[in-house]
């Protein structure tokens, strides 16, 4: 059977990266947007190969190829494929933002929790003042010195 | 066929007539011209501006409309008063097209708007240009009727773009005739 391979796309899907373009400049031209401009004639049989390296771009792209020629079986493999790179991405999106936030949320409470806990023991030895100040400079913990000085001074008033 | 007619008839409004109906009888339910009209538009806003002594004695059906280049299609006629400048209508509706544009599909969003901006400038050129990079582009027909329309305006109007051109607006005193929704308020 004669396999005629046709270039498709979905303008909807399409953000006009211009990938496509990049990988079969021979038959698609982009448009002053840079959106591409598919050709409804069948892709040469030399250039299939070249069509079909789309397969391997892993960006979510609207360019679907050879659905005229594809079995309906082949059809889902390939959305089932696209599907899969889309949410694999959104996914480590998620996840990257999961883990940023959760890494930013434990830092605010661990610097919280060091901020309570120094105030406390500056306010618990606060009755001689004027030489504490002199003794947190040289000590390592340097965490938020601002704020720490603020507490003991009205913690000592 | 429910038709809508509106501009220079005697009763604007919407009415049923059956279809294969001559344009000028159709007029006349609704009340008749009250002006001879230079160009009516056939089909709504993704349908195509006809000079008026090209469609009137034509009887109203896709078959008679074909060779004009018009079609049915909203069954909506439009007739375009004598006094009012076709061309300013037609660029309000193709900037109102351009607003309405869902945008899903970047031809859509770009290309309409780009239809646009080339019909206030009067840049026939780049319309003809544009033509073929807009229609037909979308996931759904909106481009290309937005195509059709300002196409057909630029037909039909030739004579005013050349007056423009030259510094004259046909009907600048004119109140707008063509319709447009308000959805850009509650947008």
């Amino acid at each position: 059977m004669e396999m005629t391979v046709r270039l498709r796309v979905n303008p909807i899907l399409c953000d006009g990266y211009g990938h496509c373009a990049e990988l079969l400049p021979e038959m698609l031209e982009l448009d002053e947007w840079g959106y591409p401009i598919v050709p409804a004639e069948p892709v040469p049989r030399r250039l299939v190969p070249a069509a079909r390296r789309r397969e391997n771009v892993p960006t979510p792209c609207a360019l679907a190829r050879r659905e005229a020629a594809m079995t309906p079986r082949a059809r889902d493999e390939n959305r089932a494929r696209v599907r899969r790179y889309t949410s694999a991405i959104a996914g480590a999106a998620l996840a990257a933002c999961g883990l940023f936030a959760g890494l930013a949320a434990s830092a605010t409470r661990h610097a919280f929790s060091t901020a309570r806990t120094t105030t406390a023991t500056v306010v618990k030895k606060a009755q001689p003042t004027t030489v504490q100040r002199t003794t947190t400079t040289t000590a390592p913990v340097v965490v938020m010195p601002t704020q720490a000085a603020p507490a003991a001074t009205s913690g000592g008033s | 066929m429910l038709v809508t007619v509106l501009g220079t008839v005697g009763r604007p409004g919407v009415s049923e007539v059956d279809l294969g109906t001559p344009v000028r009888d159709v007029l006349q339910r609704f009340g008749g011209l009250t002006a001879f009209p230079h160009a009516l538009l056939v089909g709504g806003y993704f349908g195509t501006w006809v000079r008026a002594r090209d469609v009137l004695d034509l009887p109203l059906s896709n078959a008679a409309l074909r060779p004009l280049g018009a079609a049915l299609g909203a069954r909506t006629i439009a007739v375009l008063p004598p006094n009012a400048c076709g061309l300013w209508e037609s660029a309000r509706v193709a900037r109102y097209l351009a607003d309405e544009s869902a945008g899903q599909c970047g031809p859509c969003v770009f290309g309409v708007a780009a239809l646009a901006d080339a019909l206030e400038s009067l840049d026939v050129a780049r319309l003809r240009r544009l033509a073929p990079r807009v229609s037909g582009r979308g996931a759904c027909a909106h481009p290309t009727g937005a195509t059709r329309f300002v196409a057909s305006a630029v037909d039909v109007f030739s004579e005013e773009i050349e007056r423009h051109r030259a510094g004259r607006c046909c009907g600048p005193k004119h109140p707008p005739v063509l319709p447009l929704g308000t959805s850009r308020e509650w947008r």
